[in-house]
């Protein structure tokens, strides 16, 4: 039995795992894929801190920032412990090596504020860069690499400090006795074996929904919810599952992202005409907004970044270039690159408490995109994503090993190993005369167009319907590959039935939801409504299955 | 309605969950006030 048991090992996990071992606990991470391949390593744009290296810049401020974006719905106090633990967090990145990009020192000794920082010398040279919806440069960046680099960081640290992995292994239920978390049984996906983990604590950093907008997100296909739909199974709470953010500039084709840096450093947006028609460094609700209005007045949306140069382009922005080129053909540096707004982050998740313990099962802990902390609320502020997943991943690791210390060590029964297998094995036993591949597009469309960036009553309502038909044709879908070993196509059919499980939470939460906040946008319902919806919405199986 | 329209999603996949599926609301954990941070900036 382990003490505290990780599931995910992107950015969150890993800094999870690496507090909980500093604190003296046994650790195992537990991963569908490996480390370096999670959705951290796609984020580019920097990390939020109010060093104040390059302008004047104070905590308050990032707090101010955070409240203001998350329109009503998040929780001071746990923004005020994100805020305020930011610099302490990028100090600590700066002793496990992290590679920011720098400014000249001496230009940072006008602004500082030394009374924020602990004595690293070198935190004074960090470069920071302005992003949307920020009152100052303060996002701690790579060039346009942070989240990889980032998740390098973690890695190499966690490899150098002996944490075990167990990479290919995925989630398919909690093992919860009474309401008390016991451990989790996972398919190993190489052997296809069906193991169970016992474990003291278990904490959840599986990632968000977004993939449920399969072909119209930033995300990888496997940002499926499986960590939230395995908490749901085992009696756990989620909320705020309407709210689901936009970003502004993904490439036309292919739906990558272009960093909001590419916007902070100066990019344009601009129409067919060559007009600008937005503050480029507004929230990305806005932003998201006016660009999808734009389109569908037929315009073409640009980003355009030509004015930049290449110098500047090469050495701040090397990644929008090569993706430019590699995915869209098109050179940013001579040319316009035609973008539309697409799924990028989901706020909502696994309802946590001060203690990032999930509502509902206790010894169960919730961190990163998967959980919803209430630092969001209805719109992530660019660059506070990497700062909670990393603050709050140490947070969340120290605070697992302390139910570890005195949580049972008395293993749970095999039963749901047991569930887990029988399923399994129907799997692979059934027919699937319906290809969910057909299905998983057309719920990814669905949502796009019906859960998007304009909702109304509806549109939503024929989601919802069309959601209960996909539910009653999935008796009818399931693998068509029966290998045992390496079977991706078990893999995806699991992570399906996930995003079918949890789509229904979105759209009854965003039915429920008649206003508009943040990225939620009724447009028959364009108002904010503080008297009947400055709430959070919280869906919750009472028995379990 | 909309909890209606939630069981009525989940009435194919699962009936033990319908019966016991709860959406609610709540006002705790609530913040819009910037002004305290604005006012202490720099």
């Amino acid at each position: 039995m382990v003490d505290v048991l990780i599931i995910g090992s992107g950015g969150a996990g890993l800094s999870a795992a690496l507090a909980a071992k500093e604190a003296g606990a046994s650790v195992l991470v537990v991963g569908k894929m490996y480390p370096t391949n999670s959705q951290t390593s796609m984020a580019q744009g920097g990390m939020n801190a109010a060093l104040g290296n390059v302008e004047e810049d104070h905590v308050s401020l990032h707090i101010a920032d955070t409240i203001k974006s998350a329109h009503g719905l998040c929780d001071e106090d746990m923004v005020r412990h994100m805020c305020a633990d930011a610099p302490q967090t990028i100090a600590w990145l700066e002793t496990l090596g992290m590679p920011f990009s720098r400014i000249e020192a001496s230009h940072s000794d006008a602004n500082h504020n030394s009374s924020l920082l602990t004595p690293h010398s070198s935190l004074k040279s960090v470069a920071q860069r302005q992003l949307g919806g920020a009152s100052a440069k303060r996002a701690c960046y790579a060039q346009d690499y942070t989240g990889l680099k980032l998740l390098h960081t973690l890695y190499d640290t966690c490899l150098k400090e002996g944490i075990a992995f167990l990479d290919e292994h995925f989630l398919l239920e909690l093992i919860v006795s009474g309401d008390t978390v016991k451990g989790a049984v996972v398919l190993d996906i190489r052997s296809g074996e069906i193991k169970q983990i016992d474990a003291k604590s278990v904490i959840i950093a599986t990632g968000g929904y977004g993939g449920i907008y399969h072909g119209y997100t930033t995300n990888m296909y496997g940002v499926s919810g499986d960590g939230i739909a395995a908490v749901l199974r085992a009696g756990g709470a989620v909320s705020d599952m309407e709210f689901v953010q936009f970003h502004p500039t993904g490439l036309k084709h292919s739906a990558i992202l272009m960093s909001e840096s590419a916007r902070g450093e100066g990019g344009y947006l601009v129409n067919s005409k060559q007009e600008r028609f937005v503050d480029e460094l507004k929230p990305r609700d806005e932003v998201a907004r006016a660009i999808f209005e734009e389109l569908q007045k037929g315009e073409e949306v640009f980003l355009d970044l030509r004015h930049l140069g290449e110098e500047k382009l090469m050495t701040l922005l090397p990644q929008e270039v090569a993706l430019c080129k590699l995915h869209e053909g098109v050179d940013p540096i001579s040319e316009l690159v035609s973008i539309k707004p697409v799924t990028h982050y989901t706020m909502g998740g696994i309802d946590v408490d001060y203690a990032l313990e999930v509502n509902g099962i206790k010894g169960c802990f919730a961190v990163g995109e998967c959980a919803n902390a209430k630092v969001h609320g209805a719109n992530r502020l660019g660059g506070n994503s990497l700062l909670e997943i990393t603050a709050f991943g140490r947070f969340v690791g120290e605070n697992a090993y302390k139910h570890a210390v005195y949580a049972s060590s008395k293993p749970a029964d095999n039963s749901v190993q047991h569930a887990c297998q029988k399923k399994i094995e129907r799997l692979f036993e059934q027919e699937a005369p319906i290809d969910f591949y057909t299905h998983r597009q057309a719920l990814g469309r669905l949502f796009y167009e019906n859960v998007g960036i304009i909702r109304d009553e509806v549109g939503l309502t024929q989601a919802l319907e069309e959601v209960v038909a996909t539910q009653v044709a999935l008796k009818k879908m399931g693998i068509r590959d029966r290998s045992k070993t390496n079977n991706q196509n078990l893999v995806e059919f699991l992570e399906f039935e996930n995003a079918l499980m949890l789509a229904p939470t979105i759209i009854s939460a965003a039915l429920a939801r008649k206003e508009s906040r943040g990225a939620h946008y009724r447009s028959d319902y364009p108002q904010s409504d503080d008297a009947h919806f400055k709430k959070h919405i919280i869906l919750q199986w009472k028995d379990k299955q | 309605m909309i909890l209606r329209n939630f069981r009525r999603v989940l009435y194919p996949y699962n009936t033990d969950i319908i019966n016991s599926t709860t959406i609610s609301f709540s006002e705790k954990r609530c913040c819009g006030d910037t002004t305290p941070y604005a006012k202490k900036g720099l």
